[in-house]
């Protein structure tokens, strides 16, 4: 009668193919895929949107910068109002055909319906362009632009002369 | 030429044999096992019940702001540039679809709760829901709207009959209460929502500062006398009695008390008036709808003091709207429902949840154990619901209890529970009835009971029901802010002991004024509270709060 293996030996050799590499090694895959799905993940978040602008009392020495140079925003006045015209660039920007009323105020030369220089207050010390000499049709015309502008631009400002300057201590 | 010593190749790939060939039935199970947990996900995977990246940013905030002020947030519903709710908008039965409809008033909310669901023309499509009066575990009184109806015109006409003048209802959670509220509505009468348990001298100022005519009290709730003798202007009295108290005759004055005080019994005047048609009138005699008085309890000072708010109608109703529209469209109060409200329908937040509730034609459960404080387990005396509102008190109490019980069941469903709520997928509770939804509440500066985010969280899996915890001021109708209920994360907010609030509602906005100590700078926005809008009393409020704006957008304290 042949020995038969003692069952010291039988138990090891069990222990043996438990324990084989293969083994360990898929038993190791298994338990890392399991700690990765149950660890949990953090909630999803969103990257923060464009700060929001203040808005500023602009006098037409302080707006004059924002006519889309040395990467400034873009701004234009209607009526005492500042409306933020970047997302317009191509037209009101530097190289645009609006170029001109970039950081001024365009009330007039949107009543009339004109780009050139002398639609534009000359003198940026004094008081606003008060629109005298305009008739009813320019008016109207200008109503159209404003209502237009409100629909499609920011306001981020009003716009007052020097005289009237608020006092930005900060 | 014999071969080099085997090459790189060569040697990983006798290494690889080596350990193949240690293949045996152990392995096969482990692969099977492997096999199994990679497939297991394909069958079982639920989606998250809402997308996660629409709770990374809950609330818009306008692009401009004014110096000294943060940025005004809204709700996504009504974003920067477009008008906020203001009313029910209420259409004429038959009129086109595009047509806007009209504000509303609380009439509207109750002809809706009478008529049942309605389509376009005015159809009716299901069955009006019902009031039930919970007196206990075995006597659940049921009252049909057409009944109540019927109530709202005899305790109106009683009331008109005797003097006109503004109403005091100083009663608990009753469907006594919300008859009496509707009836000042439809016949042009002020009501005045008093929290019950007060002493009788804070009874009496608050008559005294309302110019209250007639009182609706619980019967025995007050030595009359005394109470005469303080504020002598009370025209009328009516007295809700209860139903093993009836047999006594409260008509009865005693001697030398308020000569000119009219003292009547409830029960005797819908009795009377039994006869009376259920038909609502529709125009209100003298013109306006009448304004809601509510006193609101001031638990910071030390003595007893209060302050009246009035809110106009048009302030509840951009209220109801917005607590109507700011649920998920496939978790909005339905004919289904059945709604509890443990706190005390005096206080506006409750009210107008109750009101949304009313006009989304669902089923109201009403219980006289009703307060701030009163234990969780009675709204579930006799009745399923499938809502409960309970002030935070409440919530915390029973929090804290199950926290004893479930202590030591931290196990295994616990966990595997709590995996599924990190998901997004609300896991079902088990055995505890229907209750899907629990509405909780904060009051501006008045040390309330805090909710922290874990306790919001443990509760979610102890309850099975989502969560909406509310901010909320005295003088705005509903909430300010309110959680989204499938927003189940645990956020925790700085040093604060409370959860977040969640987005603005679609009936105001809010901003944050810079005080010295908190200055809004670049995207961080903190402050004190400023509250516009619609449901605002006034239109503007600031609120005795400082809070700030999370990273996604929520409302939340500093």
């Amino acid at each position: 009668m042949s020995d038969q293996p003692s069952f010291a030996e039988t138990s090891a050799t069990q222990a043996a193919s438990i324990a084989s590499p293969i083994n360990l090694i898929l038993f190791s895959l298994l338990i890392l895929f399991a700690y990765f799905r149950f660890r949990g993940s953090p909630p999803q978040t969103l990257p923060k949107g464009p700060e929001p602008i203040v808005f500023r009392t602009f006098t037409p020495l302080t707006l004059k910068p924002y006519n889309g140079e040395n990467n400034m925003p873009v701004y234009l006045a209607v009526r005492g109002k500042v409306f933020d015209v970047t997302p317009g660039r191509n037209f009101y920007g530097p190289g645009g055909p609006y170029e001109n009323f970039a950081g001024r105020d365009a009330s007039r030369g949107l009543a009339c319906g004109s780009f050139d220089e002398d639609m534009l207050t000359k003198d940026l010390n004094g008081p606003l362009d008060n629109l005298s000499g305009l008739g009813d049709a320019e008016m109207e015309a200008l109503q159209g632009w404003e209502e237009r502008f409100n629909e499609k631009y920011l306001v981020v400002g009003k716009l007052v002369p020097v005289s009237e300057a608020p006092n930005e201590a900060s | 030429m014999a071969s080099q010593s085997t090459s790189i190749l060569q040697q990983v790939d006798s290494q690889l044999e080596q350990i193949l060939a240690g293949w045996n039935i152990y392995t096969t199970v482990i692969c099977i096992i492997f096999g199994l947990y990679l497939i297991y996900p394909l069958f079982y995977y639920a989606d998250p019940d809402i997308h996660p990246l629409l709770l990374a940013r809950q609330s818009s905030a306008s692009p401009v702001r004014q110096p000294g002020e943060s940025a005004t947030f809204r709700s996504l519903e009504t974003p920067y540039g477009y008008p906020l709710k203001t009313g029910l908008n209420v259409k004429d039965p038959g009129a086109p679809k595009w047509t806007s409809g009209k504000d509303g008033d609380l009439r509207d909310v109750w002809k809706r709760a009478v008529s049942g669901p309605v389509d376009n023309d005015g159809k009716p499509t299901g069955e009006p829901g019902k009031v039930l009066t919970v007196l206990g575990k075995e006597e659940v009184v049921e009252h049909s709207f057409a009944k109540l109806s019927g109530e709202i015109n005899a305790i109106g006409q009683h009331v008109k009959i005797h003097g006109q003048g503004r109403v005091a209802i100083y009663l608990p959670n009753s469907v006594e209460l919300i008859v009496s509220l509707f009836a000042a509505t439809f016949y042009g009468l002020n009501p005045i929502l008093i929290p019950p348990d007060q002493t009788l001298d804070t009874l009496a100022g608050i008559l005294t500062e309302t110019r209250a005519e007639v009182l609706i009290a619980g019967a025995g709730a007050l030595p009359l006398n005394e109470l005469l003798q303080k504020y002598k202007s009370l025209k009328q009295i009516i007295w809700v009695v209860e139903r093993t108290s009836r047999h006594m005759d409260w008509n009865e004055v005693p001697e030398g008390v308020g000569g000119k005080a009219d003292i009547a019994v409830w029960h005797d005047i819908i009795d009377e008036k039994a006869s009376t048609p259920s038909e609502l009138p529709t125009e209100i005699p003298g013109g306006a709808v009448p304004d809601v008085l509510c006193v609101v309890e001031d638990r910071m000072s030390a003595l007893d003091s209060y302050e009246i708010v009035t809110f106009t109608q048009k302030n509840i109703v951009a209220a109801v709207a917005a607590q109507i529209s700011v649920l998920p469209r496939n978790h909005r109060l339905a004919p289904t429902d059945l709604l509890t409200p443990l706190a005390p329908l005096t206080d506006i937040y409750p009210l107008t949840v109750t009101l949304a509730a009313l006009y989304s034609n669902a089923s109201l459960a009403l219980t006289p154990v009703s307060g701030s404080n009163v234990p969780y387990t009675a709204a579930f005396q006799g009745v399923s619901p499938t809502i409960v509102i309970a002030g935070t008190p409440t919530i915390s109490n029973h929090y804290k209890s199950e926290q004893r019980f479930q202590s030591q069941q931290l196990g295994l469903s616990h966990w595997w529970k709590s995996r599924s709520l990190d998901a997004g997928v609300m896991p079902k509770a088990s055995g505890t009835g229907n209750l899907r939804l629990i509405y909780t509440y904060d009051k501006s500066n008045s040390g309330s009971v805090p909710l922290s985010p874990s306790e919001l969280y443990a509760l979610r899996l102890f309850t099975g029901a989502r969560f909406v915890y509310a901010f909320t001021d005295p003088r705005v109708a509903g909430a300010v802010a309110q959680t989204n209920i499938l927003d189940y994360a645990k956020r925790e907010t700085g040093e604060s002991t409370h959860s977040h609030f969640g987005p603005p509602l679609s009936s105001v906005e809010i901003k944050m004024k810079d005080t010295d100590e908190s200055k809004s700078e670049g995207n961080r926005s903190v402050g004190q509270l400023v509250i516009s809008g619609p449901a605002v009393v006034g239109g503007e409020v600031v609120a005795d709060q400082v809070t700030c704006i999370t990273d996604e957008n929520t409302l939340a304290y500093v």
